[in-house]
Protein backbone atom coordinates (compact mmCIF):
# COMPACT_ATOMS: atom_id res chain seq x y z
CA UNK A 1 0.00 0.00 0.00
CA UNK A 2 2.91 2.55 0.96
CA UNK A 3 4.93 1.16 -1.86
CA UNK A 4 8.02 0.87 0.37
CA UNK A 5 9.58 -2.76 0.90
CA UNK A 6 9.65 -4.30 4.44
CA UNK A 7 13.47 -4.34 4.74
CA UNK A 8 13.59 -0.88 4.28
CA UNK A 9 11.30 0.55 7.29
CA UNK A 10 11.47 -2.52 9.87
CA UNK A 11 13.53 -1.85 12.51
CA UNK A 12 13.54 2.24 11.42
CA UNK A 13 12.51 4.96 12.59
CA UNK A 14 8.86 5.93 11.45
CA UNK A 15 9.56 9.33 10.43
CA UNK A 16 12.90 7.63 8.80
CA UNK A 17 10.61 4.82 7.17
CA UNK A 18 7.63 6.90 6.26
CA UNK A 19 9.74 10.77 5.79
CA UNK A 20 8.50 14.09 4.85
CA UNK A 21 5.02 13.90 6.74
CA UNK A 22 3.16 16.53 8.11
CA UNK A 23 4.85 15.49 11.94
CA UNK A 24 8.01 16.13 12.80
CA UNK A 25 9.69 13.60 14.86
CA UNK A 26 8.57 15.34 18.05
CA UNK A 27 5.15 15.30 17.90
CA UNK A 28 5.28 11.91 16.52
CA UNK A 29 6.85 10.44 19.53
CA UNK A 30 4.41 12.74 21.73
CA UNK A 31 1.49 11.54 20.29
CA UNK A 32 2.42 7.77 19.86
CA UNK A 33 3.96 8.26 23.19
CA UNK A 34 0.84 9.44 24.68
CA UNK A 35 -1.48 6.74 23.35
CA UNK A 36 1.27 3.89 24.64
CA UNK A 37 1.02 5.24 28.16
CA UNK A 38 -2.95 6.50 28.70
CA UNK A 39 -4.31 3.64 26.47
CA UNK A 40 -5.97 6.21 24.52
CA UNK A 41 -6.37 5.36 20.92
CA UNK A 42 -6.48 8.40 18.28
CA UNK A 43 -7.25 8.26 14.58
CA UNK A 44 -6.02 11.35 12.06
CA UNK A 45 -5.29 11.69 8.85
CA UNK A 46 -1.81 12.47 7.55
CA UNK A 47 0.05 13.22 4.39
CA UNK A 48 3.24 11.77 3.03
CA UNK A 49 5.45 14.01 0.97
CA UNK A 50 7.72 11.51 0.03
CA UNK A 51 4.77 8.61 -1.23
CA UNK A 52 2.65 11.24 -2.12
CA UNK A 53 -0.08 9.61 -0.46
CA UNK A 54 -2.73 10.79 2.35
CA UNK A 55 -3.42 8.22 5.21
CA UNK A 56 -6.14 7.69 7.59
CA UNK A 57 -3.88 6.72 10.58
CA UNK A 58 -5.91 5.01 13.75
CA UNK A 59 -3.03 4.13 16.29
CA UNK A 60 -4.54 2.44 19.55
CA UNK A 61 -2.81 0.68 22.98
CA UNK A 62 -2.83 -2.93 22.56
CA UNK A 63 -1.04 -2.78 26.13
CA UNK A 64 0.19 -0.19 28.29
CA UNK A 65 3.40 1.15 26.87
CA UNK A 66 2.87 -0.28 23.85
CA UNK A 67 1.17 1.06 20.67
CA UNK A 68 0.26 -0.32 17.32
CA UNK A 69 -1.51 1.01 14.34
CA UNK A 70 -3.41 0.70 11.07
CA UNK A 71 -2.48 2.81 7.92
CA UNK A 72 -5.27 3.35 5.51
CA UNK A 73 -4.45 4.58 2.08
CA UNK A 74 -7.52 7.57 1.36
CA UNK A 75 -5.32 9.54 -0.91
CA UNK A 76 -7.98 8.56 -4.11
CA UNK A 77 -10.85 10.39 -1.56
CA UNK A 78 -8.55 13.49 -1.06
CA UNK A 79 -8.23 13.99 -4.55
CA UNK A 80 -11.52 13.58 -4.88
CA UNK A 81 -12.54 15.88 -2.30
CA UNK A 82 -9.90 18.41 -3.37
CA UNK A 83 -11.22 18.10 -7.31
CA UNK A 84 -14.89 19.03 -5.82
CA UNK A 85 -13.72 21.82 -3.72
CA UNK A 86 -12.25 23.44 -7.48
CA UNK A 87 -15.50 22.63 -9.04
CA UNK A 88 -17.17 24.04 -6.79
CA UNK A 89 -15.35 27.13 -6.77
CA UNK A 90 -15.60 26.84 -10.54
CA UNK A 91 -19.31 26.71 -10.34
CA UNK A 92 -19.75 29.84 -7.46
CA UNK A 93 -17.73 31.98 -10.22
CA UNK A 94 -19.27 31.06 -13.12
CA UNK A 95 -22.17 31.80 -11.04
CA UNK A 96 -21.44 35.79 -10.34
CA UNK A 97 -19.71 36.42 -13.59
CA UNK A 98 -22.97 34.99 -15.45
CA UNK A 99 -25.49 37.18 -13.38
CA UNK A 100 -23.63 39.96 -14.06
CA UNK A 101 -23.67 39.55 -17.66
CA UNK A 102 -27.30 38.94 -17.42
CA UNK A 103 -28.07 41.99 -15.56
CA UNK A 104 -26.44 44.08 -18.22
CA UNK A 105 -28.83 43.57 -21.21
CA UNK A 106 -32.01 44.22 -18.83
CA UNK A 107 -31.03 47.48 -17.99
CA UNK A 108 -31.70 49.15 -21.99
CA UNK A 109 -34.65 46.95 -22.07
CA UNK A 110 -36.52 47.88 -18.72
CA UNK A 111 -35.51 51.75 -19.50
CA UNK A 112 -36.91 51.61 -23.08
CA UNK A 113 -39.91 49.89 -22.31
CA UNK A 114 -40.75 52.26 -19.71
CA UNK A 115 -39.99 55.07 -22.22
CA UNK A 116 -42.74 53.82 -24.68
CA UNK A 117 -44.59 52.47 -22.24
CA UNK A 118 -44.59 56.31 -21.15
CA UNK A 119 -45.11 57.55 -24.24
CA UNK A 120 -42.22 59.42 -24.57
CA UNK A 121 -41.41 57.85 -28.22
CA UNK A 122 -45.55 58.95 -29.32
CA UNK A 123 -49.12 57.33 -28.88
CA UNK A 124 -49.09 53.16 -28.74
CA UNK A 125 -52.47 51.76 -30.06
CA UNK A 126 -53.92 49.34 -28.04
CA UNK A 127 -52.35 45.95 -29.62
CA UNK A 128 -48.45 47.93 -29.47
CA UNK A 129 -49.49 48.89 -25.49
CA UNK A 130 -49.96 45.49 -25.02
CA UNK A 131 -47.19 43.95 -26.56
CA UNK A 132 -44.48 46.26 -24.42
CA UNK A 133 -46.65 45.00 -21.45
CA UNK A 134 -45.89 41.42 -22.73
CA UNK A 135 -42.08 42.81 -22.52
CA UNK A 136 -42.40 44.31 -19.86
CA UNK A 137 -43.46 41.66 -17.39
CA UNK A 138 -40.89 38.93 -18.78
CA UNK A 139 -38.36 41.39 -18.19
CA UNK A 140 -39.25 41.92 -14.72
CA UNK A 141 -39.28 37.98 -14.13
CA UNK A 142 -35.98 37.85 -15.34
CA UNK A 143 -35.15 40.80 -13.49
CA UNK A 144 -35.90 38.65 -10.51
CA UNK A 145 -34.16 35.39 -11.50
CA UNK A 146 -31.00 36.90 -12.49
CA UNK A 147 -31.38 38.86 -8.71
CA UNK A 148 -32.19 35.46 -7.13
CA UNK A 149 -28.94 34.27 -8.70
CA UNK A 150 -27.20 36.83 -7.48
CA UNK A 151 -28.67 36.49 -4.09
CA UNK A 152 -27.64 32.57 -4.18
CA UNK A 153 -23.95 33.34 -5.50
CA UNK A 154 -23.63 35.86 -2.35
CA UNK A 155 -25.23 33.58 0.02
CA UNK A 156 -22.83 30.27 -0.93
CA UNK A 157 -19.94 33.04 -0.61
CA UNK A 158 -21.03 34.31 2.77
CA UNK A 159 -21.19 37.91 1.24
CA UNK A 160 -24.59 38.64 1.43
CA UNK A 161 -25.42 41.90 2.27
CA UNK A 162 -27.89 42.96 5.65
CA UNK A 163 -28.97 46.89 5.79
CA UNK A 164 -30.62 46.59 9.18
CA UNK A 165 -33.04 48.89 10.46
CA UNK A 166 -35.59 48.89 12.93
CA UNK A 167 -38.67 46.89 11.32
CA UNK A 168 -42.00 45.89 12.21
CA UNK A 169 -42.94 42.34 10.99
CA UNK A 170 -46.96 43.01 11.13
CA UNK A 171 -46.06 45.94 8.90
CA UNK A 172 -43.93 44.13 6.29
CA UNK A 173 -46.36 41.03 6.19
CA UNK A 174 -49.59 42.82 5.63
CA UNK A 175 -47.72 45.01 2.72
CA UNK A 176 -46.78 41.29 1.25
CA UNK A 177 -50.41 40.01 1.52
CA UNK A 178 -51.50 43.27 0.01
CA UNK A 179 -49.50 42.99 -2.98
CA UNK A 180 -49.57 39.24 -3.67
CA UNK A 181 -53.54 38.86 -3.26
CA UNK A 182 -54.35 39.20 -6.85
CA UNK A 183 -53.10 36.38 -7.53
CA UNK A 184 -54.39 34.75 -4.10
CA UNK A 185 -57.67 35.71 -5.33
CA UNK A 186 -57.52 33.91 -8.83
CA UNK A 187 -56.97 30.92 -6.80
CA UNK A 188 -59.95 32.12 -4.52
CA UNK A 189 -56.70 31.16 -1.55
CA UNK A 190 -57.81 33.10 1.69
CA UNK A 191 -54.93 34.51 3.29
CA UNK A 192 -54.61 35.69 6.92
CA UNK A 193 -52.68 37.27 9.65
CA UNK A 194 -53.78 35.85 13.04
CA UNK A 195 -54.02 38.84 14.99
CA UNK A 196 -50.40 39.70 16.80
CA UNK A 197 -50.00 40.06 20.54
CA UNK A 198 -47.24 42.51 21.98
CA UNK A 199 -45.29 42.01 18.91
CA UNK A 200 -41.27 43.83 19.26
CA UNK A 201 -40.03 46.06 16.88
CA UNK A 202 -36.74 43.93 15.25
CA UNK A 203 -33.41 45.05 14.15
CA UNK A 204 -33.49 43.65 10.49
CA UNK A 205 -33.35 44.22 6.57
CA UNK A 206 -36.32 44.68 5.88
CA UNK A 207 -35.89 44.35 2.12
CA UNK A 208 -35.02 41.02 2.64
CA UNK A 209 -37.53 40.02 5.57
CA UNK A 210 -39.89 41.26 3.04
CA UNK A 211 -38.06 38.66 0.01
CA UNK A 212 -38.90 36.23 2.50
CA UNK A 213 -42.36 36.67 3.57
CA UNK A 214 -42.95 37.02 -1.00
CA UNK A 215 -41.18 33.70 -1.39
CA UNK A 216 -42.98 32.17 1.65
CA UNK A 217 -46.39 33.08 1.12
CA UNK A 218 -46.02 33.07 -2.95
CA UNK A 219 -44.69 29.33 -2.56
CA UNK A 220 -47.64 28.69 -0.27
CA UNK A 221 -50.32 29.97 -3.09
CA UNK A 222 -48.24 27.91 -5.65
CA UNK A 223 -48.89 24.81 -3.90
CA UNK A 224 -52.07 25.07 -2.49
CA UNK A 225 -55.13 23.85 -4.53
CA UNK A 226 -57.89 26.08 -5.60
CA UNK A 227 -60.23 27.59 -2.15
CA UNK A 228 -57.58 27.05 -0.08
CA UNK A 229 -56.21 29.13 3.00
CA UNK A 230 -52.80 29.92 4.48
CA UNK A 231 -52.46 31.33 7.80
CA UNK A 232 -49.96 33.44 9.17
CA UNK A 233 -49.19 33.58 12.67
CA UNK A 234 -46.29 35.49 14.49
CA UNK A 235 -45.63 34.40 18.03
CA UNK A 236 -42.83 36.06 20.47
CA UNK A 237 -41.26 33.65 22.82
CA UNK A 238 -38.29 33.69 24.72
CA UNK A 239 -36.62 36.63 23.02
CA UNK A 240 -37.14 35.19 19.54
CA UNK A 241 -40.11 36.38 17.14
CA UNK A 242 -41.62 32.83 15.45
CA UNK A 243 -43.51 33.16 12.47
CA UNK A 244 -45.61 30.29 10.82
CA UNK A 245 -46.74 30.60 7.55
CA UNK A 246 -49.69 27.13 7.41
CA UNK A 247 -51.28 26.35 3.85
CA UNK A 248 -54.03 23.62 3.21
CA UNK A 249 -51.60 22.66 -0.21
CA UNK A 250 -50.03 19.27 -1.51
CA UNK A 251 -47.77 19.31 1.64
CA UNK A 252 -44.26 17.19 1.32
CA UNK A 253 -43.20 13.48 2.20
CA UNK A 254 -40.01 13.16 4.51
CA UNK A 255 -37.69 12.85 1.96
CA UNK A 256 -38.47 16.03 0.32
CA UNK A 257 -38.51 18.06 3.47
CA UNK A 258 -34.78 17.11 4.13
CA UNK A 259 -34.11 18.60 0.37
CA UNK A 260 -36.56 21.53 0.30
CA UNK A 261 -33.94 24.07 0.85
CA UNK A 262 -30.99 23.26 -1.44
CA UNK A 263 -30.22 25.19 -4.05
CA UNK A 264 -32.43 24.93 -7.56
CA UNK A 265 -34.34 21.91 -5.83
CA UNK A 266 -37.86 21.38 -6.77
CA UNK A 267 -39.95 18.62 -5.86
CA UNK A 268 -40.98 17.86 -9.64
CA UNK A 269 -37.85 17.95 -11.06
CA UNK A 270 -38.51 17.28 -15.04
CA UNK A 271 -39.42 19.14 -17.69
CA UNK A 272 -42.82 18.61 -17.58
CA UNK A 273 -43.65 19.42 -13.89
CA UNK A 274 -46.72 20.88 -12.66
CA UNK A 275 -45.21 23.86 -11.04
CA UNK A 276 -42.52 26.91 -12.82
CA UNK A 277 -40.05 28.10 -11.01
CA UNK A 278 -36.33 27.86 -10.21
CA UNK A 279 -36.19 26.64 -6.67
CA UNK A 280 -34.00 29.36 -5.58
CA UNK A 281 -36.71 30.95 -3.40
CA UNK A 282 -36.16 28.80 -0.62
CA UNK A 283 -32.58 28.66 0.11
CA UNK A 284 -32.61 32.70 -0.59
CA UNK A 285 -34.76 32.64 2.69
CA UNK A 286 -32.60 30.13 4.56
CA UNK A 287 -29.91 32.35 3.96
CA UNK A 288 -31.40 35.76 4.26
CA UNK A 289 -32.90 34.09 7.81
CA UNK A 290 -29.61 32.85 8.56
CA UNK A 291 -28.13 35.81 8.10
CA UNK A 292 -30.06 37.41 10.88
CA UNK A 293 -29.14 35.13 13.35
CA UNK A 294 -32.59 32.70 12.83
CA UNK A 295 -33.52 29.96 11.61
CA UNK A 296 -35.90 28.21 9.13
CA UNK A 297 -37.60 24.86 8.88
CA UNK A 298 -40.82 23.44 7.05
CA UNK A 299 -43.05 20.88 8.89
CA UNK A 300 -45.72 18.71 7.46
CA UNK A 301 -47.55 15.93 7.98
CA UNK A 302 -47.46 14.28 4.82
CA UNK A 303 -48.43 14.70 0.81
CA UNK A 304 -51.75 16.24 0.21
CA UNK A 305 -51.56 17.66 4.15
CA UNK A 306 -50.30 21.19 3.73
CA UNK A 307 -46.93 22.56 4.93
CA UNK A 308 -45.81 25.02 7.48
CA UNK A 309 -43.03 26.93 7.16
CA UNK A 310 -41.68 28.09 10.30
CA UNK A 311 -38.90 30.60 11.08
CA UNK A 312 -37.51 32.68 14.07
CA UNK A 313 -36.06 35.88 14.27
CA UNK A 314 -33.89 36.90 17.58
CA UNK A 315 -35.17 40.25 18.76
CA UNK A 316 -32.14 42.17 19.60
CA UNK B 1 -38.53 75.04 -14.25
CA UNK B 2 -36.13 74.54 -16.92
CA UNK B 3 -33.49 77.27 -18.45
CA UNK B 4 -33.39 76.38 -22.03
CA UNK B 5 -29.88 78.49 -22.04
CA UNK B 6 -28.78 77.27 -19.29
CA UNK B 7 -29.07 73.74 -19.05
CA UNK B 8 -27.99 71.78 -15.93
CA UNK B 9 -24.91 69.31 -17.08
CA UNK B 10 -24.76 65.89 -16.09
CA UNK B 11 -21.34 63.48 -16.55
CA UNK B 12 -22.11 59.98 -16.77
CA UNK B 13 -20.07 57.34 -16.91
CA UNK B 14 -20.41 53.61 -17.84
CA UNK B 15 -18.90 51.22 -20.35
CA UNK B 16 -21.96 49.81 -21.59
CA UNK B 17 -23.03 51.65 -25.06
CA UNK B 18 -26.86 50.80 -24.34
CA UNK B 19 -27.02 52.21 -20.99
CA UNK B 20 -25.24 55.22 -21.84
CA UNK B 21 -27.74 55.71 -24.12
CA UNK B 22 -31.24 55.01 -21.76
CA UNK B 23 -29.73 57.70 -19.61
CA UNK B 24 -29.22 60.27 -21.59
CA UNK B 25 -32.91 59.94 -23.15
CA UNK B 26 -33.89 60.02 -19.95
CA UNK B 27 -32.65 62.92 -18.37
CA UNK B 28 -32.61 64.68 -21.38
CA UNK B 29 -36.06 64.54 -21.64
CA UNK B 30 -35.93 66.11 -18.20
CA UNK B 31 -34.42 68.75 -19.44
CA UNK B 32 -30.76 68.13 -18.25
CA UNK B 33 -27.64 68.47 -20.84
CA UNK B 34 -26.06 64.74 -20.89
CA UNK B 35 -21.95 64.36 -21.35
CA UNK B 36 -21.83 60.44 -21.52
CA UNK B 37 -18.38 58.67 -21.83
CA UNK B 38 -17.13 55.07 -22.02
CA UNK B 39 -14.16 55.18 -20.31
CA UNK B 40 -12.68 56.27 -16.47
CA UNK B 41 -9.77 58.64 -18.29
CA UNK B 42 -12.40 60.15 -20.84
CA UNK B 43 -14.41 61.69 -17.54
CA UNK B 44 -11.19 62.91 -15.81
CA UNK B 45 -10.39 64.92 -18.91
CA UNK B 46 -14.39 66.42 -19.58
CA UNK B 47 -14.05 67.15 -15.60
CA UNK B 48 -10.88 69.19 -15.98
CA UNK B 49 -12.31 71.01 -18.13
CA UNK B 50 -16.19 71.39 -17.68
CA UNK B 51 -18.13 71.85 -14.84
CA UNK B 52 -21.13 69.54 -14.14
CA UNK B 53 -23.86 69.55 -11.49
CA UNK B 54 -23.92 66.16 -10.81
CA UNK B 55 -21.61 62.68 -11.82
CA UNK B 56 -23.20 59.40 -12.50
CA UNK B 57 -20.58 56.70 -12.13
CA UNK B 58 -20.91 53.21 -13.01
CA UNK B 59 -18.63 51.03 -10.97
CA UNK B 60 -17.62 47.69 -12.76
CA UNK B 61 -15.29 48.73 -15.57
CA UNK B 62 -12.80 47.54 -17.16
CA UNK B 63 -9.98 49.62 -17.74
CA UNK B 64 -10.52 51.87 -14.43
CA UNK B 65 -13.37 51.33 -12.12
CA UNK B 66 -16.11 53.68 -10.49
CA UNK B 67 -14.35 53.39 -7.35
CA UNK B 68 -10.81 54.59 -8.86
CA UNK B 69 -12.41 56.71 -10.57
CA UNK B 70 -14.32 59.01 -8.00
CA UNK B 71 -10.85 58.65 -5.20
CA UNK B 72 -9.24 60.46 -8.44
CA UNK B 73 -12.36 62.68 -8.83
CA UNK B 74 -11.94 63.87 -5.35
CA UNK B 75 -8.41 64.74 -5.84
CA UNK B 76 -9.47 67.19 -8.58
CA UNK B 77 -12.59 68.43 -7.47
CA UNK B 78 -13.52 66.93 -4.16
CA UNK B 79 -16.99 69.14 -3.87
CA UNK B 80 -18.84 66.83 -7.11
CA UNK B 81 -22.12 65.69 -6.55
CA UNK B 82 -21.57 61.96 -7.11
CA UNK B 83 -24.16 59.06 -7.64
CA UNK B 84 -23.24 55.46 -7.83
CA UNK B 85 -25.43 53.49 -10.62
CA UNK B 86 -24.34 50.12 -10.46
CA UNK B 87 -25.70 46.48 -10.74
CA UNK B 88 -23.73 45.59 -7.80
CA UNK B 89 -25.37 45.59 -4.43
CA UNK B 90 -22.80 47.46 -2.41
CA UNK B 91 -22.17 46.00 0.99
CA UNK B 92 -23.60 48.15 4.69
CA UNK B 93 -20.22 49.23 5.28
CA UNK B 94 -19.25 50.25 1.70
CA UNK B 95 -22.66 52.40 1.72
CA UNK B 96 -21.49 54.17 5.56
CA UNK B 97 -18.05 54.62 3.83
CA UNK B 98 -19.55 56.25 0.93
CA UNK B 99 -21.76 59.01 2.61
CA UNK B 100 -18.62 59.81 4.60
CA UNK B 101 -17.23 60.35 1.43
CA UNK B 102 -20.13 62.64 0.26
CA UNK B 103 -21.52 60.20 -2.41
CA UNK B 104 -25.04 61.21 -2.92
CA UNK B 105 -26.89 58.03 -3.46
CA UNK B 106 -26.82 54.97 -5.29
CA UNK B 107 -28.70 53.49 -7.65
CA UNK B 108 -29.14 49.47 -8.92
CA UNK B 109 -29.38 48.70 -12.32
CA UNK B 110 -31.88 48.17 -14.16
CA UNK B 111 -33.61 51.01 -12.50
CA UNK B 112 -37.40 52.32 -12.60
CA UNK B 113 -37.11 55.18 -14.70
CA UNK B 114 -39.25 57.86 -12.33
CA UNK B 115 -37.27 56.45 -9.50
CA UNK B 116 -34.31 56.93 -10.78
CA UNK B 117 -35.81 60.56 -11.75
CA UNK B 118 -36.36 61.52 -8.63
CA UNK B 119 -32.81 60.20 -7.10
CA UNK B 120 -31.23 62.36 -9.46
CA UNK B 121 -33.39 65.70 -8.32
CA UNK B 122 -32.28 64.99 -5.16
CA UNK B 123 -28.95 64.70 -5.31
CA UNK B 124 -28.88 67.73 -7.98
CA UNK B 125 -30.60 70.02 -5.30
CA UNK B 126 -28.64 68.92 -2.30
Amino acid sequence: MTGLKGKDIINKLVTKALPGTKEDEANWIGKYGKIALTGKGQSFEDYSKTLNKWFNISAYSPHTGYFATVFEDITLRKQNEQRLLELDKLKDNFLSVTTHELKTPLIPIKSQTQLLLMGDYGPLNAEQKKAIEMIERNEESLNKLTSDLMDISKIKSNKLTIISEPVWLDEIINNVIEDIKKIAKEKNITISLLPIIDIPQLTADKQKITQVFNNLIGNAIKFTPENGKIIIDVKNIDKKVIVTIKDTGVGLSSENIKKMFTPFFQVQNDLNRKYRGTGLGLPISKGIIEAHGGQIWVESAGEGQGSSFIFNLPIK
Amino acid sequence: MTNLNKKIRILHVDDEEDTLAVVKTILEKEGYEVVSVKRGELALEKIKLNGFSLLILDIMMPDMSGWELFSRISIIKPDYRVIFLTILEITEEKVKELQNAGIKDYIRKPFDRIDFVNRVKKAINS
